[in-house]
């Protein structure tokens, strides 16, 4: 769907190469108060629809405020996402709220030209990249890379474990023959009545 | 001996890349230059059609109170919209197209495409007239004279008749059947409805609202012919209700021979939403009859449920339901959360629960999403109980909204609860202070007068960005100079010239645009000091270009 709508958007944007820059241009008779805002063509409907408009400006800042609003709140979700897993992401929560008032404040502001519109709000989304997105990314990184040099290590661990106890056991001195040990412990004679045959209950009455 | 070869090659190495460093740039020399000249030439001719925009404001600005200082304006005004074309600028576009020629890329070719199109362009000439119109008639008729000269010698079709739709909508006003003759020789079929639109305005005949009837119909492709219509026909219902109907009936038609079934569904809803913003009822019959696609007809139904509710709640809920129905068909979820929160806060007056059942399907995250229909909710609610509103209001997650409903229900408390209305506005500054946000303007400058003036000037003073610190500043300036505070007036004044001051270049027309909003209050209060600002803003405007 995104790049669908990337398409439509780039596509949008090649027609309006020849549009003059200055709303002024075809609007001087509505524009002489100065009070169309960004706010009053804020979404009121799928982007698609409200982009079939005769001015290139009104397709322009409806595709501007769509991009604009729709990263701010993939974002703040993002945000939220991490710190229920625990994250603590403080900084970056405050500086998206600082972001969010600026979105707010433009929203008041009039509109004078297409290219000044884009500016300032492709400023806004390349401040939303620079400081909450690529942060959040680096983290979801170094969260990765962390996870993966935890499960190495733990691998490694194992590894160096089992490999101690195979070298303990080598280790450990070589056992008797089992002749010698029973007859270092005085019990040679059982093993060789048991050997030659004598019952059981006999043996057992000896021990 | 290998470390003598290597220090060997590594010394080569250096001296062929010192010695490729100015060869290329020399190689690059010429075509640089020439791509300098010509951005500087765009750069240049884009600034002094700011200038010709900021004079003319601020000539329409001093106009009430300094009628002199306006036809100052407008003259220098005619004098930088002149330069666009003068003969030393038209010799350099030329230069510079010649230039393009011989580069093989497009690049160069698309940039002299605009600087060309710059210089030709009527319409600041047309723009002057317009704002001459009120204080110099004189000035406003050469304007007009040379716009229709430079209009009429632009080779670029489409660029000259749109031009010639700005000045016949301006000569409209003194000169209505030149201008009829003007707007008729137009070759644009959509460029020409929209000239004889501007025209029926102004003169508010019927025979010219259906000579833009005529053109629309003419119009090649029918989405846009469409669209058209129903500018024409929004215009119309103005006067003719009847007309107006059969006319948005007929762009809706036109809409349905849009081969694409997608467009076409989405040209309809167009239509139907913007019959319902006239005739909720009517607007809503051509609704039901577009493809239910993709919930394409959210925003119909979004506009009918919403002038319903007001007039016919049982209908206008039922609307509401279908609008619920076609936000969820959204396929973006961006979109159907946007959607389902527009309702919820259109809801928040006439059913809290079903608003409050629509908010939980948006997670909490998206708390900008949210915002607007917290808000109702509270706002609505501060009707019954202003205390529960402000326990309420604690919980909307964007700060930015919340400050500005907490200041307004302080607004709400101050006559009931005095003391409860200090205390909000008094958590409204501590709480914007903490956050360091940009206040939202008017609702807090309310807060700071009411509780101390000094400390509204200091807070209004450290709003980080010069724009917004410059317009609080003004309107803050305003406000204690109405409550007799005098002295507390003149110093947010000084404040809000520091911050015009530290505006950067990019902004210069907010820069002018500030001034001349100063100069304009300022007229009636201290008419030395109003002057004195406009003066600033010319200056400003003059620095453009």
């Amino acid at each position: 769907m995104a790049i669908v709508l990337s398409a439509f958007f780039f596509s949008a944007g090649l027609a309006q190469a020849s549009d003059p820059d200055l709303c002024l241009a075809c609007h001087g008779r509505k524009l002489e108060s100065g009070r169309v805002t960004l706010g009053s063509l804020a979404w009121s409907g799928p982007v698609e629809e409200e982009t079939q408009s005769l001015c290139p400006g009104v397709i322009r800042a409806k595709q501007e405020l769509f991009l604009t609003e729709s990263r701010l709140v993939r974002l703040s979700a993002a945000l939220v996402e991490q710190q229920a897993r625990g994250v603590r992401l403080k900084d970056l929560s405050a500086e998206l709220h600082l972001l969010s008032d600026r979105y707010h404040t433009l929203l008041n502001q009039p509109v004078v030209s297409l290219s000044g519109m884009s500016a300032s709000l492709g400023g806004l989304r390349s401040e939303l990249d620079r400081k909450v997105q690529a942060p959040l990314w680096r983290l979801g990184r170094a969260r990765t890379r962390l996870s993966w040099v935890g499960t190495i290590l733990v691998l490694f661990l194992g590894l160096v474990f089992a490999a101690l106890l195979g070298w303990r056991r080598r280790l450990s001195p070589p056992q008797e023959p089992l002749p010698l040990r029973l007859a270092r412990e005085g019990r040679l004679g059982w093993l060789m009545e048991r050997e030659a045959g004598q019952p059981e209950d006999e043996g057992e009455g000896r021990t | 001996m290998r470390r003598l070869i290597f220090y060997l090659v590594l010394c080569a190495l250096l001296a062929a890349g010192c010695g490729e460093g100015p060869q290329t740039a020399s190689r690059d020399k010429a075509p640089d230059l020439a791509r300098e000249r010509s951005s500087a030439l765009l750069v240049s001719l884009k600034a002094r059609q700011s200038r010709v925009v900021a004079l003319c404001q601020l000539a329409a600005k001093a106009a009430p109170a300094f009628p002199e200082l306006a036809r100052e304006y407008l003259d220098l005004a005619l004098n930088t919209a002149q330069s666009l074309a003068d003969p030393q600028t038209r010799d350099q576009v030329e230069k510079a197209s010649q230039r393009a020629l011989a580069q093989k890329t497009d690049e160069p070719k698309h940039e002299i495409a605009e600087i060309d199109q710059l210089s030709r362009a009527a319409w600041p000439l047309a723009l002057v007239a317009r704002s001459a119109l009120v204080v110099n008639l004189e000035l406003a008729a050469k304007a007009l004279e040379l716009g229709l000269e430079r209009a009429r010698s632009n080779p670029d079709p489409q660029a000259r008749d749109r031009d010639l739709a700005e000045i016949a909508m301006v000569m409209g006003r003194s000169q209505a059947p030149r201008a009829r003759r003007l707007a008729a020789g137009i070759i644009s079929d959509q460029i020409r409805a929209r000239a004889w639109r501007g025209l029926a305005e102004l003169t508010r005949q019927p025979q010219d609202l259906s000579e833009a009837v005529r053109a629309d119909q003419l119009i090649a492709e029918p989405g846009t012919g469409a669209l058209s219509l129903t500018q024409t026909a929004r215009q119309a219902y103005d006067w003719n209700p009847e007309q107006g109907l059969r006319l948005f009936r007929q762009a809706f038609a036109m809409a349905g021979k849009v081969a694409s079934s997608k467009r076409r569904a989405l040209l309809q809803a167009e239509v139907a939403e913007a019959l319902a913003r006239l005739d909720a009822k009517a607007g809503f019959d051509l609704a039901r009859k577009v493809d239910p696609e993709q919930g394409v007809r959210f925003k119909p139904l979004h506009t009918v449920a919403k002038v319903l509710l007001a007039s016919d709640p049982i209908l206008g809920r039922q609307v509401m339901d279908a609008a619920i129905r076609e936000a969820q068909k959204l396929p973006l979820s961006y979109e159907r959360h946007r959607a389902l929160a527009g309702l919820a806060a259109d809801l928040a007056l006439t059913d809290q629960p079903a608003a409050m059942a629509l908010l939980e399907q948006l997670p909490g995250s998206e708390y900008l999403l949210r915002a607007d229909a917290e808000a109702a909710m509270v706002l609505a609610q501060a009707a019954k109980n202003v205390k529960l509103a402000a326990v309420a209001a604690q919980a909307i997650g964007d700060g930015y909204v919340r400050l500005g409903v907490l200041a307004r229900l302080a607004d709400i408390a101050m006559p009931i609860d005095p003391a409860m209305g200090r205390g909000l506005y008094r958590q409204v500054l501590s709480e914007a202070a903490r956050m360091g946000t940009i206040l939202p303007g008017r609702a807090l400058i309310r807060a700071w007068a009411a509780l101390d003036a000094e400390t509204a000037i200091r807070l209004a003073g450290d709003v980080s960005q010069p724009v917004a610190r410059a317009q609080t500043l003004v309107i803050l300036a305003k406000f204690l100079h109405e409550s007799g505070k005098k002295a507390g007036a003149e110093w947010s004044l000084q404040l809000a010239l520091e911050a015009i001051k530290m505006i950067n270049v990019q902004e210069t027309l907010d820069k002018v645009r500030l001034l001349g909003d100063m100069g304009r209050e300022w007229s009636v209060i201290k008419a030395g000091q109003a002057r004195r600002y406009f003066a600033l803003g010319a200056e400003a405007a003059k620095d453009l270009g």
